[in-house]
């Protein structure tokens, strides 16, 4: 179980900074997908980063707790998080297909948090490496070819048995499929989800492409400035999704052979800098009221599992 | 096929590459073979035959002392590979490992480093290296010291440029996810990236370490009992036979000198031309 209660995170000074998460709270169950939906500067990736204590120098938590099996990773000093981070908890970058390291054959690569944690010997990690290219889907001709050699797919899946070879509890995908094209797009998710299962993993999958989180997910949480919009089960976000953001966002996707006429969320994404009081979504918003200006973010349970921050419901 | 075969293969076609491969052989087997080649010992003097002219028992002539000249400048390649590829050793290593540091963490680290590279950089090395060199006394070793000690900045600043770069490469915040520590990534990660730079620039820092010895034992700096090319055209020099016209005592020296350093040259450029392959496609083109 992973616990995440009023994680706030900055970057820069306290006067001139920016508050890039606020008062994130999410539950996120063992052997689950929990998908992060928002747009470009929606917090998403600090969150990632936040999670691998891998925050840019700027960076800082200003508050909150994470909580992995009732341990705060938070707190726990830097010797300790290490023998979790790429152990227990592991990280697929955004654009991973430049994460590999372009003079490293890629089954060394693969091998290599297995080494950094000391769970094996070199051959052996080597050995563990190959059988997990394999379970990622690279035959044995790959395995010792340079990153170079291999096509973005495979790049992806090199990345993704690398994050995988130690069996993580936690496994976090930002961004895993960005910059694939759609086929590939798709057997990667359909390779993430069927390893989630056969390892028993919880995955955190952050995206900004909400059917594709739709489609793997089994919660959702939108996010939007930095804070949550909604939080709940797949199936409540979209059959009853409840912000008006969150709504926007399904409007707003085009499907294949369905002529409904696409609808844009008008106005700009926030400026983080200069935030608007209230909720951040209130000059965007058809629905915004004089209330939203003050709205101070209070959770409205609408039904079993299903959060909304939004004065349209409740306070 | 392996790297190394890959790389060979490549560098045989090189023809910059294998001319400069060639002469260093062709010295290395001179420094190797020359108590087998040469017709005198480099010991044996003999008072009567003192600065001879070329002749053909002695095509070279004869030193003040006597002593067959070719067979001098035979073993004299010896102290002139040593030192050139011992100093440069010494200098690439630390100018990989200051650059490394210097440009991996930045900050006050790269600050202090960097003005510490600023000042070897500034200072005019020959002086100074003679000013340590005397104070250290002359043997070897020292004279290797020295130049290794005093011509890393270089390489230090070069080196530093590419990690500044390099370690925004998302591949090394990926080793940080995996647990990877700073030297790990830095000896691991980045030095591959920077090695096409460095091998290239070591076969030039022992071309310039090859000239500063002979130009330190010409000076008169470091160890005068060992056979050298600097010290045979210093000999020639304190003797008076440079002034008496007796080209044949320096030319050949200085010939050996300017020829081994050029076969350094080209084979650092072929190195560096193989590693990065940008420079080979511009070339095809």
């Amino acid at each position: 179980m992973l616990e995440i209660s009023n994680l706030s995170i900055r970057y820069g000074s306290k006067e001139g900074g920016v508050r890039a998460l606020e008062g994130v709270n999410l539950r996120i169950e063992d052997g689950s997908i929990f998908g992060i939906v928002g747009e470009s500067g929606s917090g998403k990736s600090t969150l990632a980063m936040a999670l691998m204590r891998l925050l840019p120098k700027s960076g800082s938590v200003e508050g909150g707790q994470v909580l992995l099996d009732g341990q705060d990773i938070l707190s726990m000093p830097d010797r300790e998080f290490r023998k979790l981070r790429g152990s227990k908890l592991s990280l697929v970058f955004q654009g991973a297909m430049n994460t590999l390291n372009p003079l490293m054959r890629i089954d060394i690569q693969v091998a290599e948090p297995l080494v950094l944690h000391g769970m094996s010997e070199k051959d052996a990690a080597l050995q563990k490496a190959h059988e997990t290219l394999e379970l990622v889907g690279l035959d044995a001709s790959t395995w010792r070819k340079y990153p170079h050699e291999l096509s973005g797919g495979m790049k992806q899946r090199t990345v993704i048995a690398s994050a995988i070879i130690t069996q993580p509890k936690v496994l976090i995908a930002d961004e895993p499929s960005t910059a694939l094209d759609v086929i590939t797009q798709v057997q990667i998710m359909n390779l993430l989800r069927s390893l989630q299962r056969r390892l028993y993993m919880t995955v955190i999958f952050i995206s900004h492409d909400f059917p594709l989180v739709s489609e793997m997910s089994d919660r959702i949480a939108i996010m939007y400035g930095g804070k949550l919009c909604e939080t709940g089960r797949n199936d409540q976000i979209m059959h009853r999704p409840m912000h008006p953001y969150t709504v926007g966002l399904i409007n707003s996707v085009a499907s294949i052979g369905n002529k409904r006429k696409l609808s844009a969320i008008p106005g700009d994404p926030v400026d983080m800098r200069n935030p608007p009081s209230g909720c951040r979504f209130r000059p965007r918003c058809s629905g915004a009221t004089e209330k939203c200006a003050s709205y101070g973010y209070a959770v409205t349970n609408v039904e079993s599992e299903h959060d909304v921050y939004c004065t349209l419901y409740g306070n | 096929m392996t790297e190394e075969q890959h790389f060979l293969k490549i560098f045989l076609h090189n023809k910059k590459g294998m001319a400069g491969l060639i002469i260093v052989l062709i010295f290395v087997a001179m420094g190797i073979l020359a108590p087998y080649v040469t017709p005198y010992s480099p010991s044996y003097t003999n008072p009567n035959a003192f600065l001879l002219p070329p002749s053909s028992k002695h095509p070279f002539g004869t030193n003040v002392l006597g002593q067959d000249l070719l067979t001098l400048d035979f073993y004299g390649a010896r102290i002139s590979l040593i030192v050139g590829i011992s100093a440069a050793a010494i200098a690439v290593g630390l100018g990989l490992i200051v650059g490394l540091f210097s440009g991996y963490y930045g900050g006050v680290i790269d600050e202090i480093l960097m003005r510490v590279v600023d000042f070897f950089i500034v200072i005019p090395a020959l002086v100074f290296m003679i000013i340590i060199a005397a104070l250290l006394g002359p043997s070897t070793v020292n004279v290797i010291l020295v130049i290794g000690m005093l011509s890393w900045a270089p390489t230090a600043r070069i080196i530093r440029s590419m990690v500044l770069s390099i370690r925004e490469w998302p591949f090394v915040e990926s080793a940080k996810a995996n647990n990877a520590g700073s030297l790990y990534i830095m000896f691991r990660h980045i030095f591959p990236n920077v090695s096409s730079v460095l091998y290239g620039n070591a076969m030039l820092a022992v071309a310039s370490a090859i000239f500063t010895q002979a130009a330190l034992v010409f000076l008169g700096v470091g160890n005068v009992t060992d056979i050298s090319w600097g010290g045979i055209i210093h000999e020639a020099y304190a003797t008076g036979a440079l002034d008496a016209g007796d080209l044949s005592y320096v030319i050949p020296p200085g010939f050996f000198i300017f020829i081994l350093i050029f076969g350094f040259i080209l084979i650092g450029y072929a190195v560096e031309e193989i590693l990065n392959p940008r420079l080979r496609i511009l070339k095809r083109q």
